[in-house]
């Protein structure tokens, strides 16, 4: 089962039955270590509103083995210049290295040039998620900037990297 | 003569629906039931809050002439359905149409990136038929007595306009 199928997860829709698995993710510093989420204590209301998708905002829960894994997603969709921000939370960490984000970023790269219409889709990641940059990498996104010091987290700022992939680059790929 | 595209506000509604009203005008739309000023005000709120209708008021020298729009916006197929009228009557048949597409064809692909716009032109309205041709337009397709106007079955015609073309 699954909207869209791959050979290690699949992509259903977002759903309010995940929420109280999102709320202990979100809530657990190992999994949001070097996330922009997870400053501050998310209530299991909270998450509600994270599985809601805004009009925006197309969002997707990532299955595995029958269980529920993480979530993933294109958000602030731009109907004129057709772009999207990409994010991903493999929140069950028994599946963490096990190219579950790889397999997700490829298959949200094509829904949103496929399905979508989308002409480029962006990211941004923490200079220090290493195992994330990796993905992105090679799925084709390229490293575009680093905004420094942009972020906040454990005690210190960190710069983040801001990458991207055109529809013409995923095309001849 | 020169023409603008500006906001609609709400003081037009009432010019508007006298426009629409007008037995001529109904012949070549899809309107066919009488509108009121509820009806009226209905659809501009409603249009005031849909980012799919893109509506603009036409503007000359003398004031508020007509509404032209993009309409059933698509953001996902890139396409726009074009919409114009020219509702004071003294105004028509001066060129201003053809002006008028002309800058909804900027918005559609200049500001809003749009890929195709079409335009459904009823058989008993040989004025916008020309009007379309001439600004490039290719009929794609012909929709047999599609529409009941004025005692009679009318084909539609289904005009379009790619825009690398």
């Amino acid at each position: 089962m699954g909207f869209i199928k791959g050979e290690r997860c699949s992509l259903r829709p977002s759903s309010f039955g995940t929420a109280s698995k999102l709320a202990l993710w979100v809530n657990d510093n190992e999994v949001t270590y070097l996330m922009v989420t997870g400053s501050k204590p998310i209530a299991y209301e909270a998450s509600l509103e994270m599985l809601r998708p805004k009009d925006n905002e197309v969002l997707f829960s990532i299955w595995a083995e029958e269980q529920f894994i993480g979530t993933t997603g294109l958000y602030s969709i731009h109907p004129i210049a057709h772009s999207a921000e990409f994010r991903i939370l493999i929140g069950d960490k028994d599946f963490w290295g096990r190219g579950i984000a790889t397999e997700c970023t490829q298959m949200l790269i094509e829904y949103g040039f496929n399905r979508l219409n989308l002409n480029m889709i962006w990211l941004g990641v923490n200079v220090e998620n290493k195992p994330a940059i990796r993905a992105y990498e090679k799925s084709g996104f390229v490293c575009e900037g680093r905004l420094r010091q942009v972020q906040y987290r454990n005690g210190r700022y960190y710069d983040v990297l801001r990458c991207s992939i055109l529809r013409e680059e995923w095309e001849v790929r | 003569m020169k023409v603008k595209l500006a906001q609609i506000e709400r003081t037009y509604l009432l010019k508007m629906r006298d426009w629409r009203n007008n037995d001529e005008l109904r012949s070549r739309t899809r309107e066919y039931s009488l509108l009121n000023m509820e009806n009226q005000v209905d659809w501009f709120e409603k249009v005031s809050r849909d980012r799919n209708n893109e509506m603009f008021a036409i503007h000359c020298e003398t004031g508020f002439i007509g509404v032209c729009g993009l309409c059933n916006i698509d953001w996902v197929n890139n396409n726009a359905e074009v919409s114009i009228y020219i509702g004071s009557k003294v105004h028509r048949g001066k060129g201003l149409g053809t002006e008028v597409l002309r800058l909804l064809e900027e918005k559609a692909f200049d500001e809003f990136n749009l890929h195709k716009l079409y335009a459904e032109i009823y058989s008993n309205n040989p004025v916008s038929e020309a009007l379309f041709k001439r600004a490039g337009y290719k009929l794609e397709g012909t929709l047999k007595d599609h529409v009941y106007k004025c005692g009679e079955y009318r084909d539609s015609l289904m005009y379009g306009l790619v825009r690398y073309d």
